[in-house]
């Protein structure tokens, strides 16, 4: 009887202790209206003074909207409603489809280029710097890197002067409440999206994406893939991704890799 | 004795590493672009070795064979995905100046990996061989 008027109190205080803990972390973040700068620029971050980011992991690369299983399809017959694929592109995403993914060169510590850095999880911030006349798109997951995504008119470059690169060249500018980011030059060293995964793309990849903030705990994601190399028209997805009021976790999948499983066929996290 | 087990075991540890090894970076777009390194033996018109470059412009697939002063401009190229058979013809000379046209058929074998390779033969006129090149 001593024993449990002794653990009472000491139950009590764990619980109480637990529970702000608990639902600190399942907070969910306050409704709101979207966020501006005092020069009514759509604020893409947390407000000043607090904290957050977008919580990537979630949406998939689908011209239709196909039941998923994680990275793969629910019925393999959707294949022709994801994308207008060339037929050997077709085929190569089948074929990486049926290996479960298993050659996928993000695990490996390749960049989530193209439209897989909004979706790769571990998260996504997007830094304004207007004095630079620039933003960044700053990824929480895979290698830890970064866009940057010119703001000041400069038109990309042509002919020799283009270098194919994982993030390639983007460019940017407003419509209204929009950012809407043209980027080319993009090498042919990664998968563009993890879902559905083995999505094929070639250097002749053109991207227009449309970025937008409809709440302030949404952001809208919006991408037009022009790629006459691997389709035979352009055609878009879209998807939302939800805001966290925690901050990104350092993560670096050099050092921590938490995408092992897929080196053995296993699930794309 | 034990100096050769030694060399035969370096040998084979040598040659399982390297069998495994993989860049960091292979060529994920289409399946047949880049440059190819292998052999198309039993020819009395060009040597064993053989090196073809391989381009994709959304449309169609060009390339060369041998790149250099007796080079094989490729004319007509096809892959096809079902089975990921590869057909190439080129137009080139044998030793008497005769024109003759290199027809290769292969498989695309190893697809995911960065060195895959096309496995088939090569024929040109009377002649014919085994043909296996490995992507670089």
């Amino acid at each position: 009887m001593r024993l449990i008027a002794r653990l009472v109190p000491v139950l009590l205080l764990g619980a109480s202790l637990a529970v702000p803990i608990a639902a600190q972390r399942a907070a969910k973040p306050a409704a709101g209206p979207t966020p501006h700068w005092p020069d009514r620029r759509v604020n893409f971050g947390p407000l000043p003074g607090g904290k957050g980011h977008w919580n990537t992991g979630v949406g998939n690369l689908s011209e239709a909207n196909v039941k998923m299983d994680g990275a793969f399809l629910v019925d393999p017959k959707d294949i022709d409603r994801i994308a207008p694929f060339q037929p050997w592109a077709k085929a190569l995403v089948q074929y990486r489809l049926d290996t479960r993914g298993k050659d996928d060169p993000h695990p490996r510590c390749i960049p989530p280029a193209g439209p897989r850095q909004f979706n790769t999880p571990y998260g996504l911030e997007i830094v304004d710097q207007p004095e630079l006349k620039r933003m960044l798109v700053l990824s929480g997951g895979g290698s830890r890197s970064w866009r940057v995504i010119y703001m000041d008119g400069r038109p990309h470059p042509a002919g020799d002067d283009v270098n194919p690169t994982y993030y390639g060249h983007s460019v940017g500018h407003w419509e209204k409440d929009t950012l809407v980011v043209d980027t080319v030059g993009f090498n042919e060293r990664f998968w563009m999206t993890r879902r559905p995964t083995g999505m094929v793309h070639t250097d002749m990849l053109h991207l227009i994406e449309h970025i937008s903030r409809p709440d302030f705990n949404t952001l809208r994601y919006e991408v037009t893939i022009d790629d006459p190399g691997a389709y035979t028209r352009p055609w878009t997805a879209s998807w939302n991704i939800p805001w966290t009021t925690e901050e990104v976790e350092e993560y670096f999948c050099q050092d921590n890799n938490k995408d092992t499983g897929q080196l053995v066929g296993g699930d794309t996290p | 004795m034990r100096a050769w087990t030694f060399v035969i075991a370096l040998t084979l540890m040598t040659g399982a590493a390297l069998s495994h090894a993989r860049p960091v970076a292979a060529q994920e777009g289409h399946p047949l672009k880049g440059s190819w390194l292998g052999t198309w033996a039993k020819s009395q018109n060009h040597g064993d070795d053989v090196l073809v470059v391989l381009k994709w412009d959304g449309k169609a697939i060009t390339g060369m064979i041998n790149p250099g002063t007796d080079n094989i401009t490729i004319k007509n190229a096809t892959l096809t995905p079902e089975g990921w058979l590869v057909h190439l013809e080129g137009d080139s000379k044998d030793k008497a100046g005769k024109p003759i046209t290199y027809i290769i058929d292969g498989k695309l074998e190893n697809l995911g990996l960065p060195h895959r390779s096309i496995t088939g033969t090569w024929k040109a006129g009377t002649e014919s061989g085994p043909f296996k090149i490995s992507r670089q």
